[in-house]
């Protein structure tokens, strides 16, 4: 594969993705739009502790709380995405973005697993996954924190 | 540490940095980072062409010094 062909991959990579998280931004939007409704049929299934009012405000807050971190982490995404764009790889500001997905994935995780283990079962599944995620995130953070590191030497072999 | 004599041998030889720069084909910015002891490392091409210009050895341009213990940046 020759470097062109590679960098016009790229760039289809680049704006799939971008669509990607703009679909996702509106999703994200649509669902919080949504919530009351959605958690009327929620609440339609069996809860392990929280019933009644308490069970309705926790997911209520605990979605919209979700909701904003998603968005949050969408437009850290799209930093990140359009700075790799531009040329900007492996820079200290896509180290410090990743590392902050990490974090929001991380804190839906606890938020999820909190309303997995009190008002629905269900939760807990997607907790360990978006714990799982936070790992994977932390890997390539950490791949191209090493890579940042290596630019820096690169650009100091004289 | 290896610390870089470069500023003493160019006044050994009367050589301002640009003519140096120009003559082994290196931008005086990165000449500069020589010669300020920033360099993280140096290509032999680079001391090749620093040796054949300033008619020495590499031992002439790079000298061991013990660290004073402060960490290197």
């Amino acid at each position: 594969m020759n470097s062109s062909s590679m960098s016009k991959n790229m760039k289809g990579d680049l704006a799939l993705t971008k669509f990607a998280i703009i679909a996702m931004s509106v999703i994200s939007v649509g669902l919080m739009l949504a919530g009351p409704r959605l958690i009327h049929y929620v609440m339609l299934r069996q809860s392990p502790l929280f019933e009644g009012r308490t069970r309705y405000i926790l997911l209520l807050l605990g979605g919209y709380v979700s909701g904003f971190l998603m968005l949050y982490c969408l437009y850290v995404l799209m930093g990140l995405v359009k700075r790799i764009g531009d040329g900007d790889v492996f820079v200290r500001a896509n180290v410090n973005s990743l590392n902050r997905v990490s974090l929001i994935i991380l804190t839906a995780a606890v938020i999820l697993l909190f309303l997995g283990l009190t008002c629905i079962t269900s939760m807990v599944a997607v907790s360990v996954m978006a714990a799982f995620m936070t790992l994977i995130v932390r890997v390539v953070r950490d791949a191209f924190l090493r890579a940042v590191e290596m630019q820096d030497e690169l650009d100091y072999t004289i | 540490m290896i610390r870089i004599n470069l500023d003493i041998m160019m006044a050994k030889r009367h050589i301002s940095a640009g003519t140096l720069a120009e003559r082994i084909e290196l931008t005086p910015a990165n000449l500069s980072i020589l010669k300020n002891n920033k360099a993280k490392a140096i290509r032999f091409s680079t001391l090749n062409a620093l040796c054949r210009e300033l008619q020495c050895q590499p031992g002439d341009i790079l000298e061991y010094v013990e660290d004073d213990g402060r960490q290197e940046e």
